[in-house]
């Protein structure tokens, strides 16, 4: 359903990106891993356009995009078949919870506002959030305002969300609770890409798994084959230094 | 001149002076409102580095910011003098400079002037939200312009506020220069009873309180605004 190919991205003399391509199918939990640096981050912004490649063909759903020509209406559909959560979860500071998950719904995907406000009101209430609907950021903690993220991106039902390290900036006794909700996302048979640095989580919640290093894909499959069966000798050495643990969910 | 300070000439001057506080009040308030829209205009052209456009502006601001107000006023009114009348008769206007109300120039000179100082301030507030509220809005498929509209410049303004209404301030008194223009104003206006008999002590005194009280309860009015959008900033500071 997501099909990328030959993706490049410079910043300056930088090359970011250097002819990254994959594809995912429908309902599919990919995971995008690597060090820091990597280009991991660049690859899912460029997904939406928030990154714009120099090169490289980008097809998600039916919409097909050549970064070589691509125009500012295709821009928008594209980012229409997509929705993000961000490192920083990036809420509007201005409005309310309850606002940022409609505001998308009413500008964006132009539907009328009560109809908007009652599936916010249901998307946050499914994540622990209805007593909150009428705080500002500002009044919410870090994993609070990353629920309100994680709704606002369900809220657009895109063919694909992309999660941005979306817990990276929260405290460790929060981190299992949105990760959690983004499994529970993931059960509910949504296709999602995620930038993460949680080793566990990333075994747990994907089917297919994708290690980027220095701009290109260096081994992609199953979590198993990356993680327990890799021959690729960055791919070891990139585990051997996260504090990835395989732990069997079950014992003989 | 039998005393030093006529205190009933003092109160006619007064009154005098105070039958044109609306005209400052006009002047100001327009010159403030051309400037914001304005203002906004360059700011946003500057922030999003707009081609050809944005370097025109910003040699266009580096100059214009070091013109005294008084001059600007002078040079448009110049610049109307010699050339409101052969523009009327062009276009077949039986209108004269002799008629035209010399407020509308002391307006259009003080709209630049404020435009190109709100456009710095603007700036700086447009520059203070940050980079993540874009990419939000773009990810949730607004357009640029929904961007500005919803997200952007709602977070900018109240940071803007303080500076916005420290210029209404001072467009007031901005007002005073326009007297050199022939604008009857809270300045001409104290002035007109001491013109007859050079009792211009009174007239200055007049007019400095007329100024002070408006000034002052302006900015109370203006505190109040002010206090609003403070707890605006805390949210997205």
């Amino acid at each position: 359903m997501i099909e990328v190919k030959g993706l490049k991205k410079a910043f300056g003399q930088n090359q970011v990106l250097k002819g990254v391509g994959f594809h995912v199918n429908e309902g599919d939990v990919m995971t995008l891993l690597g060090v820091s640096g990597s280009g991991k981050t660049t690859l899912i912004r460029c997904l939406n356009y928030l990154e714009s490649p120099d090169e490289g063909v980008i097809r998600i759903d039916d919409r097909t995009v050549d970064a070589q020509k691509i125009t500012k209406k295709e821009i928008i559909e594209l980012r229409k078949k997509t929705a993000m959560v961000f490192q920083t979860y990036d809420l509007f500071l201005n409005l309310n919870a309850l606002q940022n998950v409609t505001e998308g719904l009413i500008r964006g995907g132009k539907i009328p506002k009560p109809d908007a406000e009652d599936i916010a009101r249901d998307l946050l209430e499914k994540v622990g959030l209805s007593a909150k609907l009428e705080s500002k950021p500002y009044q919410l903690s870090g994993g609070e305002q990353q629920r309100v993220g994680i709704a606002r991106a369900l809220a657009l039902c895109p063919k694909v969300i992309l999660f941005d390290e979306p817990t990276s900036a929260l405290d460790p006794e929060v981190i299992g609770e949105i990760l959690d909700i983004i499994k529970a996302v993931a059960r509910s048979g949504v296709t999602m890409i995620i930038v993460t640095h949680e080793m566990e989580f990333a075994f747990s919640v994907s089917n297919k798994v994708v290690f980027i290093d220095q701009g290109e894909i260096v081994e992609e499959g199953s979590p198993r084959e990356v993680f327990l069966e890799s021959s690729q000798e960055r791919t070891k050495s990139f585990l051997a230094r996260s504090n990835f643990r395989f732990q069997p969910e079950y014992y003989l | 001149m039998s005393t030093v300070f006529d205190f009933d000439f003092f109160i006619e001057c007064l009154k005098s002076g105070a039958a044109r506080i609306p005209v400052n009040l006009y002047v100001a308030a327009a010159s403030v409102f051309f400037g914001m829209i304005f203002g906004l205009i360059i700011a946003l052209i500057r922030v999003f580095r707009v081609p050809v456009l944005s370097p025109i502006f910003r040699w266009l601001v580096t100059i214009l910011k070091g013109v005294p107000v008084i001059l600007m006023l002078l040079v448009f009114y110049v610049l109307a003098a010699d050339y409101f009348n052969l523009i009327m008769e062009y276009f077949g206007i039986d209108y004269t400079f002799r008629q035209l109300n010399k407020a509308i120039i002391a307006i259009i000179a003080l709209s630049v002037l404020s435009s190109i100082g709100l456009s710095e301030s603007f700036r700086g507030a447009l520059a203070s939200v940050k980079k993540g509220q874009y990419d939000a809005a773009y990810s949730v498929w607004l357009t640029k312009r929904q961007a500005l509209v919803y997200v952007i410049i709602p977070q900018a303004f109240p940071i803007a506020v303080p500076t916005l209404c420290n210029y209404i301030i001072g467009m007031i008194k901005a007002g005073a220069l326009a007297a050199m223009i022939s604008v009857v104003d809270i300045m001409n206006g104290a002035l007109i009873p001491a013109n007859a008999n050079y009792r211009y002590l009174e007239g200055y005194t007049a007019a400095a309180l007329i100024y002070w009280v408006v000034c002052a309860t302006l900015e109370k009015v203006l505190n109040i605004a002010e206090k609003r959008f403070a707890s605006k900033v805390r949210e997205v500071a």
